[in-house]
């Protein structure tokens, strides 16, 4: 595999760059809203540093262990959504969990790759480069491939869900089933880096089988003749990253953005829960 | 549109909202229309393009704004809604709906786009001080029916329980019965207590659940003033509605007049008489149910003592509806809705009658005269001999069972 360093220093950054602007773009449409003091208008900045301040006076208060058994139960668990109906909570950790844990293993694995001297990865690396800069180890492996068929098994649940759904209306809008569909097909790609990766590296398969799915597939694609895999899985690798670094990176400027604040406003409600009951 | 009336949580929960659906069902507005423009999940999908229609970078950039046909969407949504706040119990990531939808009526008052009826009721109660379409010299006039009251009708300077009666059961004679009930009641536990009279003004409730929220201050201020004045120590009221203005929005809206006294609901006060054995409860025999009323239940707490008191009468039969506590559906007399859309709101209490007819009772008790006249017409309509009845009453039937 052919990478250049300096061009996936610059898509992470730009993605990065952008997403951070993307959640300030966000908050800064929130505080166009009225503080808890009520109408009396304050610039925006002066909003944000008072809702940090509450936000810090509530970490250190007494209501600290409910806001962290709030983060474990509504923001890890998805505690609410469990005890409406199991099979809705076990498309959406598939789907949460499995995107959440492929893009910070990208992350990883991409800042790896770009800081590894001279592109190469071999015993006298840093160990950070040699845990995460290859599919041949063990762990990165097992994660990137996991996720991946934690995210396309929840997809494919959610279809089959849908199907037999009788009140359709009842399901997810259109915009949000894209989403369903643009995660899986990042992750399609990146099965098919997995896969050119160890057809072009000749991985043994007791590293490669760490990573099942990638595995069986490169055994599939091992009877296509002629390919250079290692061509093939450059473009692929090029593929997965950017498309889920800009997907990742449009996350707080759409419609998607319940996947970011949803937990967020899950947990700091559960702080107010009460309020208004006796 | 004033999108910059929400508040900055508000906001955040609009972007967190994950439009999942699980709302849709539970809605009773959606249930009685079949309507899915006016269900909380399409509200908040219509709040989401006006957030991002009203201060989105593309919005800004093209100069995109609301059309009056989305804002017309908006507002008929919002007034359709019965503020029953089902949506909010089964919320997966606990969105306070209730705040945002009180918030939206605001926001469409400011806007001009709300039913024109509610001039009509907001230029009532600024004249006559209460919803009806009478004086505010008639609110004890259904006292005239009680036995043996006195000459001062409990209309005193100083007592140490206030009554506060509501407008609907002052001026409504079909829930007549409830504030008769409750003056014979607390006659036979020989409570000092009072009433305000024409100096009674509606607790503001109609004004703010309609989005006139400025208006309704003055109702507060007043009403406070006027039971602080008699020195009382508990002020007591039958109307749920009153109840969470009195013990949850006055304090939160009027900083400026303490209150010096507490705030129960009739059911929370009956049952402490119960339980001092103040009022002596004799069988009766009858099935019941409970439906507890949105405002006393889901949005106050209150589910235990009507439920304590109904168990403590001997021979009465209690069984549960299928859908109760926190996951009780709306009667259909929430929200203003029966004055804006009469038909959803019948709609809506048909599906109610049935889940109470499926209980097999005789009586459905309730704490709320609203709930009582339109649970009382829904079952009529449907040829069903079970009674509304109010919990007042049913104590009151049981007091006088022994003598």
């Amino acid at each position: 595999m052919i990478i250049n360093q300096t061009a996936l220093w610059i898509i992470f950054g730009v993605c990065l760059f952008l997403f951070c602007l993307g959640f300030l773009y966000r908050v800064s449409i929130w505080m166009e809203g009225t503080g808890d003091e009520g109408t009396k208008k304050r610039s925006k900045c002066s909003k944000f540093v008072k809702c940090m301040g509450l936000f810090c006076r509530t970490f250190f208060s007494r209501k600290a262990p409910v806001m962290i058994k709030s983060f474990f139960a509504d923001g890890i668990v998805h505690g609410n959504l469990l005890r409406d109906s199991i099979l809705k909570w076990i498309i959406h950790m598939f789907m949460f969990w499995g995107l959440a844990s492929f893009t910070l293993i990208t992350i990883l694995h991409v800042i790896a790759i770009a800081a590894a001297p001279n592109n190469i990865i071999d015993g006298s690396s840093a160990w950070f480069v040699m845990v995460f800069g290859t599919l041949e180890n063990r762990f990165t492996a097992l994660v990137i491939d996991l996720s991946k068929l934690a995210i396309l098994g929840g997809a494919f649940i959610a279809v089959v869900r849908f199907l037999l759904l009788r009140k359709k209306y009842m399901s997810v809008e259109l915009k949000d089933k894209s989403a369903g569909v643009i995660i899986s097909t990042i992750a399609i790609f990146s099965f098919i880096y997995e896969a050119a990766f160890f057809l072009a590296n000749q991985t043994p398969v007791a590293k490669a089988a760490f990573a099942p799915a990638g595995y069986v597939l490169s055994l599939i694609l091992n009877f296509i003749p002629g390919v250079n895999w290692s061509i093939l899985a450059t473009i692929f690798f090029y593929a997965y990253i950017t498309a889920l670094f800009l997907f990742a990176t449009y996350i707080p400027y759409g419609k998607y953005s319940h996947m970011v604040f949803g937990p967020v406003v899950a947990v700091y409600n559960k702080l107010s829960e009460g309020k208004h009951k006796d | 549109m004033r999108l910059d009336k929400l508040k900055i949580k508000q906001l955040a929960e609009i972007d967190a909202c994950t439009r999942c659906g699980n709302c849709l069902d539970l809605c009773s507005a959606y249930q009685g229309s079949k309507d899915v423009s006016i269900s909380p999940k399409k509200k908040m999908e219509k709040l989401k393009s006006a957030v991002s229609k009203e201060y989105g970078l593309l919005s800004k950039i093209f100069k995109r704004k609301l059309t009056e046909d989305e804002m017309e969407a908006i507002s008929h949504a919002a007034f359709a809604c019965t503020m029953c706040s089902r949506c909010e119990v089964d919320c997966h990531i606990n969105i306070k709906l209730q705040d945002i939808w009180l918030k939206l009526r605001e926001i469409m008052v400011d806007e001009g786009k709300y039913p024109p009826i509610m001039n009509m009721m907001r230029e009532r109660l600024k004249k006559a001080r209460n919803v009806s379409f009478d004086t505010n010299e008639g609110r004890t006039d259904w006292i005239k029916a009680v036995p043996e009251i006195p000459e001062n009708k409990y209309i005193k300077q100083k007592a140490e329980v206030i009554y506060f009666v509501g407008c609907v059961s002052s001026f409504s004679p079909r829930t007549f019965k409830i504030p008769r009930s409750i003056v014979q009641i607390l006659q036979s536990a020989k409570v000092d207590f009072g009433l305000l009279g024409d100096d009674e003004w509606c607790c503001g409730f109609p004004l703010m659940s309609s989005g006139f929220a400025k208006d309704f201050e003055e109702f507060a201020v007043h009403n406070i003033e006027r039971v602080n004045k008699t020195g009382a120590r508990i002020l007591v009221t039958s109307c749920p509605s009153c109840y969470h203005m009195w013990s949850h929005t006055y304090p939160d809206a009027v900083k400026d007049v303490k209150m010096n006294f507490k705030v129960l609901h009739m059911v929370q006060y009956l049952c402490m008489l119960a339980k001092e054995r103040k009022i002596k409860l004799n069988p009766l025999d009858s099935k019941v149910t409970y439906h507890d009323p949105c405002d006393l239940g889901r949005n106050s707490g209150i589910y235990d003592e009507p439920r304590d008191l109904i168990k403590m009468i001997p021979g009465v039969e209690f069984v549960e509806l299928e859908n109760n506590r926190e996951y009780t559906t709306c009667c259909g007399g929430g929200g203003n809705v029966e004055s804006i859309d009469t038909e959803l709101s019948s709609n809506i209490a048909q599906i109610k009658a049935k889940e109470i007819m499926a209980t097999g009772a005789d009586s459905v008790i309730t704490a709320c005269q609203q709930c009582v006249r339109t649970i009382a017409t829904a079952l009529k309509k449907e040829k069903s001999k079970i009674k509304a009845v109010d919990i007042s009453q049913l104590i009151l039937d049981s007091i006088k069972a022994g003598s």
